[in-house]
């Protein structure tokens, strides 16, 4: 999604307030949890929905 | 938490003060017994007094007999400095901006193990070379409760640090 928009992550993390680090550990999936504000943040941001960011791997 | 930060600022202040007192009154006697500067005798050197630096007015007093010297008088002073020492430590955990943190776990951990061995350690040395009090005995019990209870409290900021990890992943 952030090719897509043509946005660097540096840029995502200003927009949404959150530290680049943050933004690295949502990427790489080490997060535990994501807030439901993260969330419509970053959707509203990239302009997309949950499932165009989200995705469920089985174990 | 903000009365318990300045609560606890005040008490940190307080014990290291009482601390360095310690410490500076287990010097000034180490030094006082070793010199015979500021050091006075009663009952045909029988006993012995501190005084205060540059005075002739004692504080500290005790049986003149190096046994009594060393194990009775000269390292539970020590150990008391250290005790406030390692006191203020845990107490200046209460205001640091994260309370769930490993290194203030060590802070407990250090005091928990000093107080659960070292009080026992130090009379059961010092009774091979004195005649112990009842008191020592009353104060093994005390800091033996009370390392168990920091030991109780390590283990709940242990599951507090883990909380944290777990939200500090939650972005």
């Amino acid at each position: 999604m952030l090719a897509k928009r043509k946005m660097q992550s540096k840029e995502l993390a200003e927009k949404l307030g959150i530290t680049p680090a943050n933004l690295s550990i949502l990427k790489t999936g080490k997060a535990k949890g994501i807030r439901f504000d993260t969330l419509e943040a970053i959707c509203e941001v990239l302009d997309c929905q949950p499932g165009d960011i989200l995705e469920f791997i089985p174990n | 938490m903000n009365k318990v930060k300045i609560v606890s600022r005040i008490l940190y202040y307080i014990t290291r003060l009482f601390s360095l007192l310690y410490f500076a009154m287990a010097l000034n006697s180490a030094i006082s017994l070793l010199t015979g500067w500021s050091l006075l005798f009663y009952e045909n050197g029988k006993y012995f007094r501190v005084c205060f630096p540059f005075t002739q007015t004692p504080y500290l007093a005790g049986d003149y007999n190096l046994p009594y010297i060393i194990f009775e008088f000269l390292i539970p002073l020590s150990l008391y400095g250290l005790f406030f020492l390692l006191v203020g430590n845990v107490i200046r955990v209460f205001f640091q901006a994260k309370l769930f943190t490993e290194n203030n776990i060590s802070h407990l951990r250090r005091f928990y193990w000093a107080n659960l061995i070292l009080p026992g350690l130090a009379v059961l040395l010092a009774s091979v070379f004195a005649e112990m009090d009842e008191l020592a005995e009353i104060l093994i019990v005390l800091h033996f409760f009370l390392g168990v209870f920091a030991y109780f409290l390590a283990a709940i900021f242990r599951q507090g640090v883990n909380l944290q990890n777990e939200q500090d992943l939650i972005i």
